[in-house]
């Protein structure tokens, strides 16, 4: 099992712009710690497409696809809570009402991705740019700057996973992803703790 | 149990699942405990897409090579300073002037329309099967149509013009709207929709192109420009992925389609190639058309996932 360059392409381009909108969205039917949840179980749906060139409107399918996800999560629980239920119908209207015109165009991508690379952690981020910016390899990496080669490979998976959360908070429009990023973690730390 | 995994315990395994794979393939090893780790819980393998799309999509930021000694191998020893230095650049003014002097290359494929806002309010709409490749200086706005179609509306912008190459053409103007297309073999054609344009092929051939005239070059040879003819709409069907025939050929009709993502259409012999067919049709939907023309044209249509094909009786 595995994901083919090409999907991830799309997913990159086409899928994680919307992100934000769907995080956003399904935080008002789900406690934010099933949204990270949902939102891995829909890209493992989405991946699965065949012909994904010929989505029309990636934003609605990518909607209706979380949906759905968040229905087989749902049912999969022993215990249904109602209020869950009634949360998911809601966000079915909200689902239809998603037109085209809400679009994100990334316009200004390749300045958003150099200024998250940016703020990634200081070796991180250097080794990360030799890798991305120069184009080296991680052996030439490791040769280059003398590190050991499993060390090159822990900064580059620091960094992906760092991106990763940066998109996830709207590393394409958001100014500050990182503050975005923390206030989540907190307030998942929060809904552990009390009602969660 | 996986339910007690967080989502971000499985976000940090799927990076290093990507990072292992940025390294290079994965091991007979590696991937058997791959494959083991996704099938545990399908959040897994949607982490890991994520991871991967990250992975793919970062490698952009080799646009942003040349600004520095970063790239230079002879400096590997100093690469790490270099790269500090590189970054250190890449931040406030340093950044915005490497993305302005790096082209930004935009593409659609088979059956996709997009539309993109570029930095100056000008739009760039590429149809199905397109590259644009956009490179903005303080001095000119210049974009490189590689192949396809895309209509350009262009921002004024009295001191800094806006200047268009295709095929060996090169098409300036300081405001309006235009569309460049250049498919397979055929020649370069070129439309004024709004605006006028300066147009120089080659040392010394250069002429006019007049608001609502169409030009075609083609080889070393350009015609004269001549009157569109045509309504707007119909020219830009395309943009809501829609295809307008006008009494053109079957034949016409089926290259037109060839263009977009629905199954191929065959047509039987030259006597259904050369019937005419006027309408309306989904450029992603072959189907439907070939169902359309079959009724009026009195046709078989044989449709297939893979194929179409049009026949009499």
């Amino acid at each position: 099992m595995g994901v083919s360059d090409e999907t991830a392409l799309w997913l990159a381009r086409s899928v994680m712009p919307h992100e934000p909108a769907l995080r956003a969205w399904l935080r008002r039917g789900a406690s934010p710690a099933d949204v990270d949840d949902i939102v891995q179980e829909t890209y493992a749906k989405l991946i699965s497409i065949e012909n994904f060139a010929a989505i029309q409107n990636v934003r609605a399918y990518l909607f209706r696809t979380a949906h759905s996800a968040a229905v087989d999560r749902l049912r999969r629980q022993s215990v249904v809570q109602l209020e869950a239920v009634a949360d998911l119908d809601r966000l079915q209207v909200a689902s239809d009402a998603v037109t085209p015109e809400d679009e994100v165009v990334d316009r200004n991508e390749l300045r958003l991705l150099a200024r998250m690379i940016e703020r990634l952690p200081e070796k991180t981020r250097r080794i990360f740019v030799l890798s991305r910016v120069s184009e080296r390899s991680q052996k030439q990496i490791a040769q280059e700057t003398g590190y050991p080669e499993s060390t090159v490979e822990k900064h580059i998976a620091k960094a992906f996973a760092l991106l990763m959360a940066a998109y996830a908070d709207g590393g394409y429009d958001a100014p500050d992803a990182s503050r975005l990023r923390n206030a989540r973690i907190g307030r998942r730390a929060n809904d552990r703790d009390g009602n969660g | 149990m996986t339910g007690t995994e967080t989502a971000e315990d499985i976000d940090r395994r799927a990076a290093a699942w990507a990072a292992r794979l940025d390294r290079g393939p994965f091991s007979g090893a590696d991937q058997i405990a791959f494959d083991a780790w996704v099938s545990k819980d399908t959040r897994h393998l949607g982490a890991f897409a994520r991871a991967r799309a990250v992975a793919l999509h970062t490698r952009q930021a080799a646009a942003l090579q040349g600004t520095t000694a970063v790239e230079r191998p002879e400096l590997a020893r100093r690469s790490l300073l270099a790269a500090g230095v590189a970054v250190g650049m890449l931040s406030g003014v340093g950044l915005a002037a490497a993305y302005w002097r790096r082209s930004q290359r935009l593409d659609t494929a088979r059956g996709e329309v997009r539309a993109e806002t570029l930095d100056d309010g000008s739009v760039v709409t590429l149809n199905t099967q397109s590259r644009v490749s956009v490179r903005y200086t303080r001095s000119v706005r210049e974009v490189f149509l590689m192949y396809g179609e895309a209509l350009f509306e262009v921002a004024v912008d009295p001191v800094r013009p806006f200047v268009m190459r295709a095929a060996g053409a090169v098409l300036t103007t300081y405001d309006g709207s235009f569309l460049l297309k250049r498919l397979n073999q055929a020649p370069l054609e070129v439309v004024a929709l709004a605006g006028s344009l300066h147009m120089r092929m080659g040392r010394d051939q250069a002429q006019m192109l007049a608001a609502n005239q169409l030009v075609r070059f083609g080889g070393n040879e350009t015609s004269s420009p001549r009157p569109l003819g045509l309504a707007t709409d119909r020219i830009l069907a395309w943009r809501d992925g829609k295809v307008e025939f006008h009494d053109a050929s079957l034949e016409r009709a089926a290259a037109e389609f060839a263009r977009f993502s629905g199954a191929p259409i065959e047509l039987a012999d030259r006597q259904v190639a050369e019937m005419k067919i006027t309408g309306l049709f989904e450029a992603n939907d072959s189907a439907a058309f070939a169902r359309a023309a079959a009724r009026s044209l009195n046709l078989r249509a044989e449709i297939g996932s893979t194929r179409i094909l049009l026949s009499r009786g």
